[in-house]
């Protein structure tokens, strides 16, 4: 029975219990946070683990999480074979893990180096102890390698013997708690299914907890937290007792109330020692690691209405859990060994039957030799509980058997080993047979000690040092225009460009930026594209708000998108059409959902989704100007603007008042009619001040009133109780209303800031074109979770648009200007600041707020629209070439017309690349990179040195889009490098659930990362994984000064997390950030 | 003298990155600390060196001051929750003794 009798169970206390909760909490470090997918956030799936350097935090991760943190070794050798990795660069990688030692085969000599080198490049040959007999026996009639087998195997022989059946014991003593769960533990030794077992029922019960609106029925109880929740319909719920869970009714009603108690009673009775709680927590969190970083993110959202709702923590989770396994682990220890199923246990038991355990683990990995196997009894293996007694009394003859077999097998595998790495070498065998006798020992023992698992380190390195080298060989070219033109003692004049235009740093933009400059007169930049303006935007008609800053800003300022004032009646009607269009979207999804419709509404309305699932499949184009013009007919597009003026409370009372006087007027005339509405307004503002208590009732001054409307005090008490109820009007709603008001837009000083730094960020501090367009960016597919993937991660997965539009009606506003100009940034008066938002599938600019272009603009706009028109044409032709499985466009309108079937197409996987294959964040001048066809691989972000001496904006940019940039580029590294753990699989096989996230097939974890179709192309990764190159041209002091002053950026140089390259401003030489202050050139 | 009656409370200031905000203000919450104050973006010099507050683009790695003010009984449980975190990350903590004038306010269950 595992259940802790009332008399010894002891209730913590208040500080035991917190510490606990810490202790939980600290342990989910290793887990990165799960935002719901409506916002994606790209970010590092081993950010909890950058304390550590990459390698460590890599091993730690396969620990916790069984995932890969490199790239296949067959897959590093085909960019070898393809050139992508040079020997070179393979070199570089060795040096620091070869010896300075040769060995001598025939005539020849090679170093440690180039032996770790064929190794690398070859593999070592190593292949299935089980398969080695079956493989060299045919090779063994050759007397050489007869021979060479022979002189392996009496190396082995004089090996002094190693007790391999007691090594399980040990190891498994060292690594239960602290590599695996008892319940993996199980599983492993008997086969037990237990931790499927358990996730199976945790993901039932989080999946109801969790859902945020996507099931028609949600799950009862839910208010009274999770643990409670499930502890109330647990109760009810015959599956454990299903899984074998004996007295489950009362094993779940004696459970204690708090979850911090549960935690610590589970933990009693799994015997878990104090010191290794820390390490248990996090395995346990690791086993659906998806799941638990949305709880952890859900559990630090203080304002999040689902959380406030259903609260939700790691705690709570941890209670239900350990429940789970204590129960299935007791069950399957009882059966399979006859032993109680805790740490203390299970360890005495590996203790104490350390030979008949090995026998057993041999056994069940099929690698026992049938010499043994048919002198001993199977039966032996095979019974519940196992006779371990038995198995420990082995007869020591068949123990020696069974050693000498291993050894003959051992001395197989490495023959075979030997004979891959003399054809890699270029030897023959003959030479490696009759080199001296330690060649050959020397030889295994550097295969040994250079295994594959620690390949993926070197690989890296080479790749990356491959890169760089042929990153600094193509802008060699504009690195001297650049140092021709920093030499000229005089600067030419600088002419005014026909327009300018500021994007968004993402890769996306590298290409569109290219293709519009080279149409010829524009001039562009690259920002991060919330233009540097935390906000938190409310859509017209919208009720939710959003934040529009990167995950590591909270916002600062609330902007609300309004009608424009001449779009009063329209506005009405929008939203009425809008009210119609979501009443019917509704219906259509609780018809959908709904149990019974399937059987009585098919014939009925079934025709209506048939005309979606037809029209999307087989036109899709037409489906979509279908769907535009019902949408167009409903709710008729109208014209907004954005609250970025602070409006001051003096103003918004007035403005409040005014709605106030006229809910009165509305109120008189539907009951009086026209005498209501002529009521002078002095009594009305009278009335206005009676409903909101700021006047005293006085029957002397409510006397013009009560001639006027024959009223008496009764009935003025009851419209005052009318338009308190009716219409809001009280004091409450007064404050309410006023701080909505306040609380939006921006002060002017503000608004200056922000201009100020936005432009001196990027260095574009004068020459100011006529039109300027603030470039925002998102994307358009259909049927895809992932769609917010796609979007401004620097928006916080959004639409960026809202930003642009802020920052232009500051940088349009003549007092900014004003204050601009004092601090030493003039703007010409015809400067127009335009928003535009870049649809990165389609390659469309739509351009907002047209109707503040000065008519005086109105050809450059059309210019403009031209370019962009241009631009946007040659850009899908080239982003469409990269794409697999699209036909080469014959005629440049023809791309622009795939590109748009291709975001309405509700089947396509792959609606664009999105940001993947992105390698480098180059920090400059647009003179460093322009021109270059850098193929949508690098991030561009305006800075000029010059302008900046000392450092203030430059540590901006270190500080906030480089951390950025890295978290997209570690989301896209681990997600190429293992797609299974640390991405979400493939997109064929996904779930919505909860409208949070997706699960693999009917029940899987919460699917991390990126999907397959994202970073591979087939079976090719299409994403290179490397560490991002962060490329900075600025002085080398400065730069690192910067580091020095942060410890999140110490963190990512120093434990090599990102590559930090410098081009020196004088010399435009190129350095690699080493360890503090140590730069490497790169030659 | 002002003959205000003072009450003994304890003031704990917690400093630590951003980033980890909310593992304090949940142990705050926990033991039902009646109310916080939070200091944003500070600066200053530690054994570590000297640390500068303005990162206008990143709230997560500038440091924070978290400032609570708790009757005695509370001081315990609030130190066995920090304990766990202090022995892992970087970060200050001070305990000192303060006086209030309405010790209610201070003191919810």
């Amino acid at each position: 029975m595992s259940m802790l009798d009332d008399k010894i169970r002891v209730t913590p206390s208040e500080s035991q219990r917190i510490e606990l909760r810490s202790l939980v909490n600290l342990s989910c470090e290793p887990i990165s946070h799960f935002w719901p997918m409506k916002t994606f956030i790209h970010h590092n799936p081993l950010h909890g683990l950058e304390h550590l350097t990459f390698e460590k935090a890599i091993k730690e991760g396969q620990r916790f999480l069984r995932g890969r943190g490199y790239l296949s070794n067959s897959h590093n050798r085909k960019y070898f074979q393809q050139g992508r990795i040079s020997e070179d660069s393979i070199n570089e990688a060795l040096k620091d893990v070869s010896q300075n030692a040769t060995i001598s085969i025939g005539e020849r000599e090679f170093s440690h180096l180039e032996v770790l080198r064929a190794i690398l490049i070859h593999g070592n040959g190593k292949v299935a102890t089980d398969v080695c007999s079956a493989i060299l026996q045919p090779s063994l009639n050759q007397p050489e390698i007869r021979n060479l087998f022979e002189k392996i195997h009496d190396l082995s022989k004089k090996k002094a013997p190693e007790d391999f059946l007691k090594g399980h014991a040990d190891r498994e003593k060292k690594d239960l708690a602290t590599q695996y769960t008892l319940a993996e533990w199980c599983d492993q030794t008997f086969g037990t299914n237990i931790q499927d077992q358990i996730n199976g029922e945790i993901i039932k019960w989080l999946g109801g907890f969790l859902d945020e609106g996507h099931a028609p029925w949600g799950m009862p109880d839910r208010k009274k937290t999770f643990y409670s929740a499930w502890k109330e319909l647990a109760l009810g719920d015959a599956s454990g007792s299903i899984l074998g869970i004996q007295d489950w009714k009362n094993k779940i009603l004696n459970l204690p109330d708090r979850p911090e108690d549960a935690v610590l009673e589970s933990l009693s009775l799994l015997a878990i020692p104090k010191d290794l709680w820390d390490s248990y927590f996090s395995l346990q969190l690791a086993q659906l690691s998806g799941w638990t970083g949305f709880i952890k993110w859900r559990s630090e959202q203080t304002d999040y209405a689902w959380q406030n709702a259903f609260p939700i923590d790691l705690i709570k989770y941890m209670a239900i859990r350990l429940f789970y396994e204590r129960e299935f682990v007791m069950l399957a220890c009882q059966e399979k060994l006859a032993i109680p199923g805790t740490y203390a246990s299970i360890n005495e038991y590996l203790n104490n039957h350390p030979t008949g355990y090995g026998l057993y683990k041999e056994y069940r990995s099929r690698v026992l030799p049938d010499e043994v196997v048919n002198y001993l009894n199977i039966s032996l293996f095979t019974q519940d509980p196992l006779n371990i007694e038995d198995l420990d009394k082995c007869d020591s003859r068949l123990i020696s058997i069974w050693e000498q077999t291993r050894e003959k097998q051992e001395a197989e595998g490495q023959t075979l080993i030997v004979m891959h790495l003399a054809q890699s070498l270029g030897v023959a065998i003959q030479d490696v047979v009759k080199s001296a006798p330690n060649t050959l020992s020397t030889l295994l023992d550097w295969v040994e000690q250079f295994p594959e698992s620690q390949h993926g380190p070197i690989w890296l390195e080479a790749f990356e040092s491959s890169y760089i080298k042929d990153f600094a060989k193509k802008i060699s070219p504009n690195l001297e225009k650049l140092r021709r033109s920093d030499e000229l003692e005089e600067q030419p004049p600088e002419s005014r460009p026909l327009s300018q235009a500021i994007f968004c740093i993402d890769v996306r933009s590298e290409c569109f930026r290219r293709q519009l400059e080279e149409i010829g007169g524009n001039e562009t930049f690259g920002f991060a594209g919330f233009f540097g303006i935390p906000i938190c935007y409310q859509g017209f008609s919208s009720e939710q708000q959003t934040d529009q800053c990167p995950v590591l800003l909270k916002p600062k300022h609330v902007v609300k998108e309004i009608p424009r004032a001449s779009q009063g009646k329209a506005a009405e009607k929008f939203l009425e059409g809008q009210e119609i269009a979501k009443t019917g979207h509704t219906l259509l999804h609780d018809l959908k959902e709904n149990i019974v419709t399937p059987y009585v509404m098919v014939e009925a309305i079934g025709w209506f989704f048939g005309f979606k699932l037809f029209g999307q499949t087989l036109q899709p184009k037409w489906f979509k100007k279908a769907m535009s013009w019902m949408k167009d007919i409903l709710a008729i597009p109208i014209r907004t603007t954005l609250t970025v003026e602070k409006i001051q409370r003096e103003e918004a009372y007035e403005m409040v008042a005014a709605k106030h006087q006229a809910a009165i007027y509305r109120l008189f005339t539907e009951k009086y009619d026209q005498q209501g509405a002529t009521v002078p307004h002095d009594q009305v503002e009278r009335l206005r001040k009676l409903a909101l208590n700021q006047i005293p009732s006085d029957s002397n001054e409510n006397e013009e009133l009560f001639r006027l409307l024959k009223w008496n005090e009764s009935d003025l008490e009851q419209f005052i109780v009318a338009l308190r109820k009716d219409f809001n009007l009280h004091e409450r709603d007064l404050d309410h209303q006023l701080q909505q008001i306040t609380q939006t837009g921006f002060t002017e000083s503000e608004q200056v800031n922000y201009v100020e730094t936005a432009l001196r960020l990027l260095g574009f501090t004068k020459t100011f074109a006529r039109l300027v367009l603030l470039c925002a960016h998102g994307s358009t597919s259909d049927n895809n979770p992932y769609e917010s993937a796609l979007d401004c991660g620097a928006c916080g997965g959004n639409h960026g648009i809202s930003n642009a539009r802020t920052l232009a009606v500051m940088a349009n506003n003549p007092q900014v200007r004003q204050r601009l100009a004092e601090r030493g940034i003039t703007i010409p008066p015809d400067t127009h600041f335009l928003p535009g938002q870049h649809d990165t599938t389609t390659d469309e600019v739509e351009l907002y707020d047209l109707e503040e272009v000065p008519a005086t603009h109105r050809k450059d706009l059309l210019r403009l629209q031209h370019d962009l028109q241009e631009a946007c044409e040659k850009n899908s032709r080239e982003r469409l070439a990269r794409l697999p499985d699209v036909p080469a466009a014959k005629e440049i309108d023809e791309a622009s017309r795939l590109s748009k079937v291709r975001s309405m197409d509700w089947s396509q996987v792959r609606p664009e690349w999105g940001l993947s294959g992105h390698t480098a964040f180059i920090m400059g001048r647009r003179l460093l990179s322009q021109g270059i066809n850098f193929e949508g691989r690098t991030f561009l972000h305006s800075y000029d040195h010059s302008q900046d001496p000392d450092g203030k904006y430059l540590e901006i940019i270190m500080t906030a889009p480089m951390i950025v940039t890295n978290w997209i580029n570690m989301e896209h590294y681990f997600s190429t490098v293992d797609p299974m753990v640390y991405g979400a699989g493939s997109k064929v096989y996904h779930n919505v659930v909860g409208n949070i996230g997706v699960m693999y097939g009917s029940q899987s974890d919460l699917c991390v990362g990126l999907p397959i179709q994202t970073v591979f192309n087939g079976d090719k990764p299409y994403h290179e994984p490397m560490r991002l190159f962060a490329i900075i041209e600025a002085p080398l002091e400065r730069i690192a000064t910067i580091v020095e002053r942060h410890e999140i950026l110490q963190r990512l140089t120093g434990n090599r997390w990102i590559n930090l390259v410098a081009i020196h401003p004088d010399t435009k030489k190129l350095f690699h950030f080493r360890l503090m202050k140590d730069w490497q050139p790169i030659n | 003298m002002s003959g205000m009656k003072l009450h003994p409370m304890k003031e704990i200031k917690i400093i630590i990155e951003g980033e980890h905000i909310h593992f304090v203000t949940d142990v705050l919450d926990r033991i039902k600390a009646s109310g916080y104050t939070v200091f944003s973006n500070i600066s200053g010099k530690g054994h570590l060196g000297f640390h500068v507050g303005h990162l206008m683009f990143n709230d997560t790695s500038s440091l924070q001051m978290i400032l609570t003010v708790v009757p005695e009984e509370k001081l315990d449980p609030i130190l066995s929750g920090l304990k766990p975190f202090l022995e892992r990350h970087s970060g200050s903590l001070f305990v000192l003794d303060a006086s209030v004038l309405r010790p209610d306010r201070f003191d919810s269950k």
